[in-house]
């Protein structure tokens, strides 16, 4: 379980670079997403299946629903 | 300050800040080793007194309970502001032909299929918390899942016809209140504000726990209608 | 072949290396929804560093299954990351708002423009 968490912890890293490298709102929506599902993974492997579980709800249904309705309101007129 | 100024500033301030937090956790216990006593008396308890198999749902409901009224009271004020910022809308042009894209036949379908099961889980999730991994929150957000496929096969208006705003806002305002009304009753029962006053029942058993699947229900529909209000203010954005 | 002093130190590594990340990402931003999501990341890096703290090598997740002697992961850090979790959807959908709210008032969405009150 040692070597799951280890892996998982350098991908959090290197995808929550990810995030805050990437300039483009609409790409970074699906980073972030990504993020949040190897986050509760993480979480899951460090024994804590209610923070996996509210993880999983908030990072990849309700956040990106929310930020891609507010992209779609402040960047979808200007074409 | 100007922005290579301010890249400057950063770069000299983040590996500092860096070794600060670093400093800070070297005087931690090494990792995985870290034994409170207070998790100790609340893992030999919980179990024993509450009959709850979830310790984690026996703190956040039952035990810290405090905590989780703060928690929703934050949850229902920030949906009220952004309801009062996202309200005011210019033109009142909420009828005008809408330009979204109509969902194709296969999208409409399976949205319907996963809408079904979404809202089966969410409800099993917020009522078997204190029995599995899971509890009003996770149950809440997850029924949450079910609005957002239906508003992404149907479109804003069939949603606002679906959930209308008036019977959203009653749920989430009733659900805020029930949290209250419960732990007033801990006060009526004769003892301490949020007191669990229900019997605790037999282990493993639906109704265990007392007070803790009460107050989870009502949290799971607080967050669920808070959230859906959210998503229908958005929505109603993309209608100006 | 084990490392034991470096993975003892990666989950608190990792959480302090997401903190500077996003703090970087804050600072360095030019929209603000952009800055919303580097918020988040920071918001990340507090539930990986509760979780660690509460984390014992060895221990089961914090269900109790009748009689069990198994040493169980501290569940009181977990309830305080639950919090923490729907504390940081709510405030990122505030800021979210917020961002909605200066495009329909016409003002623009880079925080370091020169001209914000005209598009």
């Amino acid at each position: 379980m040692i070597w799951l968490q280890t892996v998982l912890l350098l991908l959090i890293a290197a995808f929550g670079a990810g995030v805050v490298a990437t300039h483009e709102s609409r790409n970074q929506v699906l980073v972030l997403t990504a993020f949040g599902m190897l986050l509760s993974l993480e979480f899951f492997a460090a024994g804590a299946p209610d923070v996996a579980l509210a993880e999983i709800v908030v990072g990849g249904v309700a956040l990106p629903a929310l930020i891609m309705l507010a992209l779609a309101r402040t960047e979808g007129r200007h074409r | 300050m100007s922005r290579r100024v301010r890249l400057i500033v950063m770069l000299i301030f983040a590996p500092a800040f860096a070794a600060l937090l670093g400093w800070a956790v070297a005087g931690l216990e090494p990792f995985g080793t870290t034994v409170t006593a207070y998790a100790t008396t609340v893992e030999s308890v919980a179990p024993r007194e509450q009959q709850i198999s979830n310790i984690v749902a026996s703190v956040v409901y039952d035990i810290r309970a405090f905590d989780s009224l703060g928690e929703e009271m934050i949850l229902f004020a920030s949906v009220s502001g952004v309801v009062l910022l996202l309200r005011e809308r210019r033109g009142k042009r909420a009828h005008s032909a809408s330009r979204s894209i109509e969902a194709t036949d296969l999208v409409r379908l399976t949205a319907l299929v996963w809408t079904v099961l979404a809202v089966a889980y969410g409800v099993f999730l917020a009522g078997n918390g204190h029995l599995s991994p899971g509890g009003g929150f996770q149950g809440g957000v997850a029924t949450l899942a079910a609005l957002v496929l239906f508003y992404l096969a149907a479109g804003t208006r069939r949603m606002q016809r679906f959930a209308p705003t008036t019977a959203v806002e009653a749920l989430e305002s009733a659900g805020a209140l029930g949290f209250l009304a419960i732990g007033c009753g801990g006060v009526i029962a004769g003892s301490a504000f949020l007191f669990n006053w229900l019997p605790a029942g037999k282990f493993g058993s639906l109704d265990s726990a007392g007070v803790v699947p009460l107050i989870s229900f009502a949290v799971g529909m607080e967050v669920a209608a808070g959230f859906a209000l959210l998503l229908s203010e958005f929505a109603q954005q993309l209608e100006q | 072949m084990t490392l034991p002093a470096v993975l003892h130190f990666l989950p608190y590594g990792v959480a302090i290396w997401l903190a500077v990340v996003g703090l970087f990402g804050l600072t360095r931003s030019r929209n603000f929804i952009h800055l919303t999501l580097c918020l988040t990341i920071l918001q990340a890096s507090t539930y990986l560093l509760l979780l660690s703290v509460g984390y014992r090598t060895g221990g089961q997740p914090p269900i109790a299954r009748g009689a069990t002697a198994a040493p169980f992961v501290d569940p009181i850090v977990q309830a305080l990351t639950l919090t923490d979790i729907v504390v940081g959807a709510t405030v990122t959908a505030l800021l979210l708002s917020m961002a909605v709210q200066l495009h329909n008032r016409g003002v623009s969405l880079d925080p370091e423009s020169e001209k914000p009150f005209r598009k």
